[in-house]
């Protein structure tokens, strides 16, 4: 067969018959793969939000997925009927991109854990967000077990959380986002960032006192930051700080 | 027969596409920040390429001249993208270190190169033959490229630690680091390739 001339007819019937087998192609392949896709990409989202739960989200399902005007994502999880806590999927401009972090927060606005679903931040300097918050022997930097109030900052804003070594843009957007999914989480109860979290409502004192018999037993650093605070402060004055469990 | 071997092997080493023809320097200096990385990003490549060198191939008769280009593209980037869904399906952790750099690949040197420069003049045989080689070449090459980036800027190797990362020369996973260890990797190659 001799190569096709480049006349106008031949040149359109040629491109048109190719880009319709192309896609006829793509469109079955996108059908045999949409549904794993899609699944991937559940699973993945569950995953995160299991990973940041107390105790590993067991048995706790979830039962409200708030999505809030800045585009926060919260999902509350229930254990029978009480709230245990929720993981809210925040996000943050840092240095090279969007951060978005899903952080859970038990019912006592302490952080439970936290995982990074994407990044663009500086690979060796600024992607040690990943580990760097929840490293328990960095004791000035180390987030899980404190009570999140919205108001935290790096030391160089006057904060006491420690930045990562020559990534301060970084921390300070991972930082932002942790205080947004607080926000985020509490959204429609009126709290306003800092000052929330010194004062506590008679009413929510009383039921943390209930709540907290028998509770401070090997907990001290965990839920001692929490409504407890004061109930749990005696126990665990003489009571060695243990490392909080760190869920898997 | 001996034209076909010939064809396959000469990608890996005397005109490797990223040492010797020095193409598609996007993706080689962006993706290999770790070996795996490096090794995926150039079997994606690799995949697209023994697609592409076959139908383009194939189709060689049935492409006026005047409308090649279009005609490649279009080719190329319906591949591309299907292996962009096949990633997304099949290991998704994979399709997130690479991310852009996989619809990248449309416009990666390489893919045209070949489409252009060895599949629109030989059979259907030799161009895949041709695609392999040059494949496994730009996967080798990004590859160790990785490897050593890996190797020097983070201590690792295939994520497996060798020696602690704080002693690790970061420079080497980040931009300036692609290019000193391009630019020695590439010497090497060349001295080999001039014996």
């Amino acid at each position: 067969m001799e190569k096709l001339k480049s006349s106008l007819p031949n040149m359109m019937l040629s491109l048109v018959l190719i880009c319709v087998v192309a896609a006829g192609a793509l469109a079955g392949v996108y059908l045999l793969t949409k549904t794993t896709i899609a699944k991937q990409e559940a699973d993945k989202q569950k995953a995160a939000v299991f990973s940041v739960l107390p105790n590993g989200g067991e048995g706790a399902v979830i039962k409200d997925t708030i999505e809030t005007e800045k585009g926060l994502t919260v999902y509350r999880a229930y254990i029978d009927s009480t709230f245990i806590g929720a993981a809210v999927k925040t996000k943050a401009m840092g240095f090279g991109g969007n951060q978005e972090i899903m952080v859970g927060l038990d019912a006592e606005d302490v952080i439970v854990n936290y995982q990074i679903l994407k990044h663009q931040e500086t690979p060796g300097l600024g992607d040690h967000i990943a580990d760097w918050f929840n490293d328990s022997t960095k004791v000035k930097s180390y987030l899980l077990g404190r009570k999140a109030n919205g108001s935290f900052a790096v030391s160089k804003d006057g904060g006491d959380v420690d930045a990562i070594t020559a990534a301060t843009i970084s921390s300070r957007a991972f930082l932002r986002a942790i205080n947004e999914a607080y926000l985020a989480l509490h959204e429609g109860e009126g709290i306003e960032a800092v000052t929330s979290a010194t004062e506590q409502h008679p009413d929510s004192v009383a039921s943390a006192e209930h709540h907290c018999e028998g509770n401070c037993e090997g907990k001290c650093e965990h839920k001692c930051q929490g409504k407890c605070q004061g109930h749990c402060k005696h126990h665990c004055e003489n009571q060695p700080v243990q490392e909080t469990e760190v869920t898997k | 027969m001996n034209n076909a071997l010939k064809t396959l092997t000469n990608g890996i080493l005397k005109e490797n596409p990223t040492f010797a023809l020095v193409l598609g320097m996007c993706p080689t200096l962006a993706t290999t920040t770790s070996a795996k990385n490096g090794m995926f990003m150039g079997l994606a490549t690799l995949f697209v390429l023994v697609c592409s060198n076959v139908v383009i191939s194939m189709l060689k008769k049935l492409i006026p001249d005047k409308v090649r280009i279009p005609a490649f593209i279009v080719v190329i980037a319906t591949f591309v993208t299907i292996v962009q869904f096949l990633l997304k399906a099949y290991a998704p952790a994979v399709d997130e270190q690479l991310g852009l750099f996989i619809p990248l690949i449309v416009v990666n040197c390489i893919v045209l190169g070949r489409a252009e420069a060895f599949a629109a003049k030989n059979s259907v045989g030799l161009s895949a033959l041709d695609g392999i080689g040059m494949g496994l070449g730009f996967t080798l090459s990004l590859t160790v490229l990785g490897l050593v980036r890996e190797f020097l800027g983070s201590g690792m190797i295939f994520g497996a630690k060798i020696y602690d990362g704080s002693y690790a020369t970061l420079i080497f996973v980040l931009a300036p680091g692609a290019f000193i260890a391009l630019a020695y990797l590439m010497a090497i190659v060349n001295k080999i390739n001039k014996k």
